[in-house]
C-alpha cells in the first residue's frame, strides 16, 4: 500500500465534484455562455447536506437507503481502482469483477429507491437504467478481459501497474479499442449525451435524472456526490487504458494523470456540445456496438 | 454415521405422529413440525462435523435382497448436500407451522406434515444410498411425497393441473433413470455403485449412461426444456414446501449427475461442454422467463431453472476440467456448483418464505396486485430485499461468492492462454454476466413492484406482518445469506473435501487451486467490511443532519397531474417492456387490447400473457400425439378385474416362453 494509493483516493472523493464542473463550463464555453462557477458542485454539496427534505409519504427505508449505499458502493470500489502506476490499495485477481458487483449493488438500491416512490416516471428511469444496464456490464467485462488478457492479471490493478510501456506501444490497437468501449461505458455509466442528457426537464427523455426526481436534501447531496465519484471512476478507468504507462517520472506522473482527467472532462463536455441526444430506441445498437468493439479488442489480445 | 440415523428417527417419528393424529390437526402439526426440527437440528450438526472431518463411512442395513446389499454411505459429497438439506428442512417447518394455520391448510395438516417429513427423509436417503434399486427406492418416494405436497390444496383446480404435470415429469424422468440403474447393473452384475472405470463398460455404453442420467436428472434439476412441471409445481405447493424443494429437491438432480461423474472416472470432454451449454441455455431462458413473470412465486420458480443453470455451468467447467487434465478449472468449476447449491438454496429459501408470507398476507402473489408492503410488513420486506439482493449476487452477501468462483474458472482457462479454449470461456462468461445483469433487473422488479410504492389494490388497506414464527426463520435466512458472504474464506476451505473427492485431486492440490479465490475471497471480507461501515456512516450523518430539521411528508412528484392514481405505477410487464417486446415470439408473448373508442371513452383494458414456449410447441403436441395414438388400443382397458387377471397371466406366460429360448 503506497501512499500515492491512499492520495489518489482523497484526491478522489475531493476533487470529483470538479469534473462536472469543467464538463459545465466546457458546454457553457461552446454555448457561448459564461456558465456557472467551476466550483459549483461544492456549492450545491454544501447547500443540500444544510438543508432540509420533503420526503414523500409512499416512500419507504429503502428510499433514503438507496442514495447511501449507491455512494458507499462507489467508495468501496475506488479501493480496486489504480491510477496510472499508482497500484489500488486492494489488488488481487479477479478484483474486476467485484469491481462490476459493488457499482452494480449500488445501482440495484438507486433502482429500488426510484420504485420506492411510486412514481411512473421514477419507474420509467429505473427500468431503463435496468435494461441499458446489462448491455454496459457486458461491454465492461469484455474491455477489461481484454486488457486483462494483455497485462496477464485478472486483478484491475495490476492490469494498470503491469502494462510496460513496450507491451502499451506493441497492442496499441487492443488498449484503444478497450479505452473507445470504455468511454462508451463511461458516457452511459454518468447519463452523459449521447445516451441521456443530464440537463433535461423532460421526464421522459431521461434515465438516470428521472430516478432522483423525488429525493432531496442530504439524499440528493449523496447523489450528487456519487455522481462526480462515477465520473472520477470510469474516467480513470478509460485513461488507464488509453494513455501510455508512464506519462512523465514519479510524482509528476500521478500530477499529469490528474490533468488528463481534466482533459477528459473539457472532451467529455465538448462530445456533449457538438452530438445530439439519441433516440431511446438507439441506445442500446451504440452499446451492442461497444460490445462488438470490444470482442474486436479481445480478438486481436488472443492473437 | 449413528446420528444421522437418529435424524432419520426423528424424520420418521414426525411422519408417523402427523399420521397417528390425522383427525386432530393442532397435534399432528405439532408432532410433524417437532420431528423435522430435531432431526434437520441433529442431522445438521453430525453432517457439519462428518464434513470437516472429511469421513468416509458406510453401513449396511440387510443382505437379504436379491439385487445386492443396501448400503448406505457417507462421504464428503453426500455430506455437503446433507448440510443443505438440514440447514433449509428445520426453518422451513418452523414457518410452515404457523403457515399452514391459516386458512383451510390448518384441516390438512396430518397429510401435509407426513408427507413433510417423508420429503425430508427421503431426501437425506437419496444421497446417503450406495445401492441402485435403494436409491430409486427412495427417489421414488422423494418424488410423491413431494406430489402429494404439491396437490395439498386438490380443491383447487391448478393444484390438480400442477399436480398431474409434475407427475408425469417426475415419472418419465424416472424412467430414465431406472434404465440407467439397470444398464449400471448389467455391466457390474450388482447394483452397488461402485466406480465404473473398473468395470467392463465400453465408452460408448458410458456415453449412453451419461445421457440416460443428464436427461433423468436433469428433468428433476429443470433444465430447460424440462422444465416445464417447475413454474407449475412450486407456486401450487404450500411456500414452506416451494422453499424446500426449490432450494433443496431439485438439487438431488445435480447431486445425482455429481455422483455418477464421481463414478465415472475421467469423463470424455464433450460431457464438460454438453453441460456447459446445459447450463448455459437453462440459466438464460430461466431469466427470461422469470423477467416476463407476473406471479412473484412463479417468477421465483423460473429464477430457479436460471440458478439450477449455474450450477450446471459450474458443474460442466469441473467435468471439463477433470477430462482435460486442468485441475484449476476442475476444482474452481466444482467448487463453483457445491458452493452455489448452498447459496441458492439459503437465498431461494428465503425467497420462497417471504413470498409465501406475502401470499398469506396479502391473498395474492400476483405483482400487478401488490405494492407498498415495505411499510407494513417490514421484516417480511427487508427477508425479501436481502434475498434478491443475493440472488442477483451483490456483494457483500452469499450469491456474489459463488459466481466469483465460476469467473475464477473462466479465467484459470484464460490465464493459460490456450486461445481456442479461452475463446469459449469468454463466452462463458458474457453468459454469466448476462444472466447477472437480467436477473438484477428481475429481481429490482420482483422486490420495487411487489414491495415499494404504493398499493396497487384499493381493496389492500389492512395488511400485516406475519407472526413471529415465520418472522425468524426469515430472518435467520437473510443473517446466512450475510454471513456466507463474509465467512467465504472459511466456507471455501469447507469445500475442500468434497470437491478433492469429486475431481479426485489431492487436498493439498485442491487447497493450491483454490488459493486464489481464498485470497480474493479475504479482500472481500475487508471491502465488505467497508462498504457497511461506509454505508451506515452515510445513513447515521444524514440523519444526524436531518434530525434537528422539520422534515416535511408530501406526496410524490407527480409533475403536476391532478389525478395521480397508485395503478399508474409501473406493471411487471411495462418494467422490462424492453427486453420482453423485442423477444417476444420466444418468450410467448400474448397480448389482448381493448382500445378506448368515441368521444366519451369508457371501457379499455389491456392484457399481457406469457405462455411457457416449451410446454405450447413441444410437450403439449408431443403429449396430444401420443394420446390419440394409445386411444386406439382404447378397447384393452374394458375395466374388468378378470381381464386384467388374463392380462398379467398372459405377460408370464409370454416372459416364461420367452426365457425358455435361451
Amino acid at each position: 500500500m503506497l501512499l500515492s494509493s491512499w492520495l489518489f483516493v482523497v484526491c478522489a472523493i475531493f476533487l470529483s465534484p470538479l469534473f462536472a464542473g469543467i464538463i459545465h463550463r466546457t458546454k457553457a464555453f461552446f454555448a457561448g455562455r459564461s456558465g456557472v462557477p467551476l466550483l459549483q458542485s461544492y456549492y450545491d454539496l454544501w447547500k443540500l447536506l444544510h438543508k432540509s427534505a420533503v420526503i414523500s409519504r409512499t416512500t419507504s427505508a429503502v428510499f433514503w437507503m438507496g442514495p447511501a449505499v449507491s455512494l458507499a458502493a462507489l467508495l468501496t470500489s475506488l479501493l480496486l481502482l489504480p491510477f496510472g502506476k499508482t497500484p489500488a490499495i486492494f489488488s488481487f485477481p479477479g478484483s474486476f469483477v467485484v469491481f462490476a458487483y459493488l457499482l452494480a449493488a449500488g445501482r440495484f438500491f438507486v433502482m429500488s429507491a426510484a420504485l420506492d416512490t411510486g412514481s411512473s416516471f421514477e419507474g420509467m428511469g429505473a427500468s431503463r437504467e435496468a435494461q441499458f444496464g446489462i448491455f454496459t456490464e457486458i461491454a465492461l467485462f469484455l474491455a477489461l478481459t481484454a486488457v486483462a488478457l494483455r497485462s496477464g492479471s485478472f486483478s484491475l490493478s495490476d492490469m494498470s501497474t503491469l502494462v510496460t510501456a513496450q507491451e502499451w506501444t506493441g497492442n496499441l490497437a487492443v488498449y484503444g479499442l478497450a479505452g473507445l468501449v470504455l468511454f462508451a461505458v463511461f458516457l452511459t455509466e454518468n447519463a452523459r449525451i449521447p445516451v441521456d442528457d443530464p440537463n433535461t426537464h423532460l421526464e421522459l427523455t431521461m434515465i438516470h435524472e428521472v430516478m432522483v426526481l423525488d429525493h432531496g436534501g442530504p439524499d440528493l447531496g449523496w447523489i450528487l456526490a456519487a455522481d462526480g465519484l462515477k465520473l472520477w471512476i470510469f474516467g480513470t478507468l478509460v485513461l488507464n487504458a488509453v494513455l501510455p504507462p508512464a506519462l512523465a517520472h514519479g510524482g509528476l506522473d500521478f500530477l499529469a494523470r490528474l490533468a488528463a482527467l481534466a482533459v477528459l472532462a473539457v472532451v467529455t463536455g465538448a462530445v456533449e456540445s457538438v452530438m445530439a441526444r439519441l433516440r431511446l430506441g438507439r441506445i442500446p445498437h451504440l452499446l451492442t456496438g461497444a460490445v462488438a468493439i470490444a470482442v474486436i479488442a479481445i480478438g486481436l489480445a488472443l492473437r | 454415521m449413528n446420528a444421522l440415523m437418529i435424524s432419520l428417527g426423528f424424520f420418521a417419528a414426525g411422519a408417523l405422529g402427523a399420521a397417528l393424529f390425522y383427525q386432530r390437526p393442532a397435534w399432528a402439526s405439532r408432532a410433524g413440525v417437532f420431528g423435522a426440527v430435531l432431526g434437520s437440528a441433529v442431522g445438521l450438526t453430525s453432517a457439519i462435523l462428518k464434513l470437516i472431518q472429511n469421513r468416509h463411512e458406510g453401513l449396511m442395513i440387510a443382505d437379504v435382497f436379491p439385487y445386492g446389499k443396501m448400503v448406505l454411505g457417507l462421504d464428503p459429497l453426500t455430506a455437503w448436500f446433507l448440510v443443505i438439506l438440514y440447514a433449509l428442512t428445520g426453518l422451513a417447518a418452523l414457518y410452515g407451522y404457523a403457515y399452514l394455520q391459516h386458512g383451510d391448510g390448518a384441516r390438512r395438516a396430518g397429510k401435509a406434515w407426513f408427507f413433510y417429513n417423508a420429503l425430508a427423509a427421503s431426501m437425506a436417503l437419496v444421497t446417503l444410498a450406495r445401492n441402485g434399486l435403494f436409491f430409486l427406492m427412495a427417489w421414488e418416494v422423494m418424488s410423491i411425497s413431494s406430489w402429494f405436497l404439491v396437490t395439498l390444496e386438490s380443491d383447487k383446480e391448478t393444484s390438480r393441473r400442477a399436480g398431474l404435470t409434475y407427475l408425469i415429469a417426475t415419472h418419465l424422468g424416472g424412467a430414465f433413470l431406472i434404465a440407467g440403474f439397470l444398464m449400471m447393473e448389467r455391466s457390474t452384475g450388482s447394483f452397488v455403485m461402485n466406480v465404473l472405470s473398473a468395470s467392463p463398460m465400453t465408452p460408448s455404453q458410458l456415453n449412453l449412461l451419461f445421457v440416460l442420467f443428464l436427461i433423468g436428472f436433469g428433468s428433476k434439476a429443470g433444465f430447460v426444456p424440462l422444465h416445464v412441471w417447475l413454474p407449475e409445481a412450486h407456486p401450487a405447493a404450500p411456500s414452506h414446501v416451494s422453499a424446500l424443494m426449490s432450494g433443496v429437491m431439485i438439487k438431488m438432480g445435480i447431486y445425482g449427475l455429481l455422483r455418477f461423474i464421481s463414478l465415472s472416472g475421467t469423463p470424455p470432454s464433450w460431457w464438460g461442454w454438453c453441460l456447459i451449454g446445459v447450463g448455459v441455455t437453462s440459466g438464460v431462458v430461466g431469466v427470461l422467463f422469470a423477467l416476463a413473470q407476473n406471479r412473484l412465486k412463479t417468477l421465483l420458480a423460473y429464477s430457479s431453472v436460471e440458478n439450477m443453470g449455474l450450477l450446471t455451468i459450474g458443474l460442466g467447467l469441473g467435468v471439463l476440467g477433470i477430462s482435460l487434465h486442468r485441475p484449476g478449472l476442475a476444482v474452481l468449476g466444482l467448487a463453483g456448483c457445491l458452493l452455489h447449491a448452498l447459496n441458492h438454496a439459503i437465498f431461494k429459501g428465503l425467497l420462497f418464505l417471504a413470498a409465501g408470507a406475502v401470499l398469506r398476507q396479502t391473498g395474492t402473489d400476483v405483482l400487478d396486485r401488490l405494492g407498498g408492503l415495505a411499510k407494513p410488513m417490514r421484516v417480511t420486506s427487508l427477508a425479501f430485499l436481502t434475498g434478491s439482493a443475493a440472488i442477483c449476487g451483490l456483494p457483500p452477501l452469499n450469491g456474489f461468492t459463488s459466481e466469483l468462483f465460476l469467473y475464477f474458472a473462466v479465467f484459470s482457462v484464460m490465464m493459460s492462454r490456450s486461445s481456442a479454449l479461452s475463446v469459449w470461456m469468454i463466452g462463458v462468461m458474457v453468459s454469466l454476466v448476462l444472466i447477472g445483469g437480467l436477473s438484477a433487473l428481475c429481481f429490482v422488479k420482483a422486490f420495487g413492484l411487489g414491495f415499494l410504492g404504493g398499493s396497487r389494490d384499493p381493496g389492500q388497506t389492512e395488511v400485516r406482518e406475519v407472526p413471529a414464527l415465520m418472522r425468524w426463520p426469515m430472518l435467520a435466512l437473510a443473517l446466512a445469506c450475510l454471513a456466507g458472504g463474509l465467512a467465504a474464506p472459511w466456507l471455501a476451505g469447507a469445500l475442500k473435501s468434497p470437491v478433492s473427492f469429486l475431481s479426485g485431486l489431492s487436498a493439498a492440490e485442491v487447497k493450491a487451486q483454490m488459493g486464489p479465490v481464498i485470497r480474493a475471497f479475504r479482500s472481500l471480507l475487508g471491502l465488505s467490511g467497508i462498504l457497511i461501515l461506509v454505508a451506515g456512516a452515510l445513513a447515521w450523518i444524514r440523519s444526524k443532519l436531518l434530525a434537528g430539521r422539520a422534515v416535511t411528508a408530501s406526496v410524490t412528484w407527480d409533475c403536476a397531474y391532478a389525478r395521480p392514481t397508485a395503478r399508474m405505477q409501473y406493471t411487471s410487464d411495462s418494467f422490462p417492456g424492453m427486453i420482453l417486446r423485442s423477444l417476444r415470439r420466444c418468450l410467448g408473448l400474448h397480448v389482448k387490447v381493448q382500445k378506448p373508442g368515441g368521444i366519451f371513452p369508457s371501457a379499455a383494458s389491456l392484457t399481457t400473457t406469457h405462455r411457457d414456449v416449451f410446454r405450447e410447441s413441444i410437450f403439449e403436441p408431443l403429449f396430444q400425439g401420443t394420446a390419440s395414438l394409445l386411444m386406439k388400443w382404447r378397447w384393452l382397458q374394458q375395466g374388468r378385474v378378470q381381464l386384467y387377471v388374463l392380462y398379467i397371466a398372459l405377460t408370464l406366460l409370454f416372459l416364461f416362453v420367452f426365457n425358455l429360448k435361451d
